[in-house]
């Protein structure tokens, strides 16, 4: 798509933002640690699609292409003019949404760990899979990259994964048998 | 949560269970305030070339930054303080790392000379005539070297002989239907005789002594071993049942490996990106339509 007017332009930006807004949004409060910088992300991502949209591509493509600069815009952090409205938003992310890490709750706190130590493309491409639900092939779309890459980053993934959380439960397991110090006295 | 032993098993599952904010709940206060933002967004002046004026600081939940700074490190995937990445590591998989990424040597896939090494270390595994590009495309685009790959990619040597094979069985599937279809008896014995004795490939046992298609698998995954795939397409051939040979192509069978595997298809599949949202019955027709216009 290329020119056309103010408020065809408006108009197919709406439509885009009303038919993706919800999974970005998902997308940017999973891989954030707080609503603000949840609002940041989806703010920024919105308005570069709407400065480059004759650049965005048609049907669900535009989705992964959304994808793509979310996750660009995570990796560098957000950069905007400041002239966003972002404010209400990150209050009313706040409001609703639970954006805690079940970390910081005392839950899974291996899983978490063993994720923090994957290699980052790695991360990213089960992170993507596992909570955006998103094919191999949507994958290699928004990284650019090809889809045996992904499967192979996927793969390894799980695999480091399932060896460190095997780990993880071998040593809770020693700890729970190991006498203390009274049984071993 | 704690960590249980059937969980460990299963990690995939465990994250998909783990997923934050799951469900997003859109509140009508959320709703509102992404009209908000909508609009505030429209509002700005419509340039491609608006410029960036700050940067807040951010935290991101999972960061990534630490591989970029390895790849810029690496000036592409090539270079190193130390001189030219080697395509050999000389680390050696063992233990669970077997299970997880193959046997074998770890390869740097970053290296320069990634794809002359994976060819000559697949060059004992046999391709039908007319098939040399799908060797190629191993290299090309499924095992894509400093292209693509950075520093921290590996595949071990037996994983990369297995994607070789995997692609040259598919290769002689394709030979034998097409050679069925086209009434070419001998090329069609041919194929089958190779197809026959593919699951016992050293490529193969290596990293699946004992192939089988029925095998439990990950959540989402389809069931089998790692070559377990090849049986069904196997049993098909030497019952020199076509159709069903054309469904199990049509369908992906083998978590599409017979896909990934087709540089024609692969190009098609390019070609046509809003394909990577069709239902799995309606990609398959389309696979149809492509095998008729392409071997029929």
């Amino acid at each position: 798509m290329s020119g056309g007017s103010s408020t065809e332009r408006e108009a197919r930006f709406e439509q885009l933002f009303k038919e993706t807004r919800s999974e970005i949004l998902g997308y940017a409060v999973r891989r954030t640690r707080s609503p603000e910088d949840a609002a940041d992300v989806l703010g920024e991502t919105f308005l570069i699609a709407w400065r480059k949209l004759d650049t965005v591509p048609s049907g669900d493509e535009a989705r992964l292409w959304l994808y793509g600069v979310a996750r660009n815009v995570l990796r560098r952090g957000p950069a905007h003019e400041n002239t966003l409205d972002i404010d209400r938003l990150a209050f009313e992310l706040g409001e609703a949404v639970d954006t805690s890490r079940p970390e910081e709750e005392n839950q899974t706190p291996e899983l978490w760990g063993a994720l923090e130590r994957l290699p980052g493309p790695q991360r990213d491409v089960i992170l993507l899979a596992a909570w955006e639900e998103l094919t191999p092939r949507e994958i290699a779309t928004i990284t650019g990259s090809s889809v045996n890459l992904v499967r192979v980053r996927l793969h390894r993934a799980r695999a480091h994964l399932k060896r460190e959380l095997a780990n993880r439960s071998a040593d809770n397991t020693r700890r729970r048998l190991a006498p203390t110090s009274d049984q071993a006295a | 949560m704690p960590i249980r032993p059937s969980t460990v098993e299963r990690p995939f599952e465990l994250l998909r269970r783990a997923r934050p904010a799951s469900p997003l709940p859109l509140t009508a206060g959320i709703d509102a305030a992404l009209d908000e933002l909508a609009q505030s967004i429209t509002a700005e002046t419509y340039s491609p070339l608006a410029p960036h004026v700050e940067r807040r600081r951010f935290r991101p939940r999972v960061k990534v930054v630490v591989v970029v700074a390895a790849v810029a490190l690496m000036a592409g995937g090539v270079a190193t303080a130390a001189g030219v990445l080697p395509v050999y590591s000389g680390v050696f998989a063992s233990g669970g790392n077997v299970d997880a990424g193959g046997p074998g040597e770890n390869m740097n896939m970053a290296a320069p000379d990634f794809g002359s090494a994976a060819l000559k270390l697949s060059s004992d595994i046999p391709y039908p005539a007319g098939y040399a590009a799908w060797r190629d495309w191993v290299v090309t685009e499924q095992a894509p070297g400093p292209g693509q790959a950075t520093a921290g990619d590996q595949v071990t040597t037996g994983a990369l002989r297995g994607w070789f094979a995997a692609s040259a069985f598919c290769a002689w599937v394709q030979d034998w239907r097409q050679a069925t279809l086209t009434g070419n008896t001998t090329e069609a014995a041919a194929a089958a005789s190779t197809i026959s004795a593919a699951p016992n490939w050293s490529a193969v046992t290596a990293e699946d002594p004992n192939p089988s298609a029925l095998a439990p698998n990950d959540p989402g995954a389809e069931p089998g071993t790692l070559f377990g795939w090849l049986l069904p397409y196997r049993s098909a051939v030497l019952a020199g049942d076509s159709a069903t040979v054309t469904h199990l192509l049509a369908s992906g069978y083998g978590d599409g490996k017979c896909w990934l595997a087709d540089p024609q298809w692969a190009t098609a599949l390019k070609a046509h990106p809003s394909w990577s949202r069709l239902a799995a019955h309606a990609l398959g027709q389309r696979y149809r339509w492509f095998l008729a216009d392409t071997r029929p």
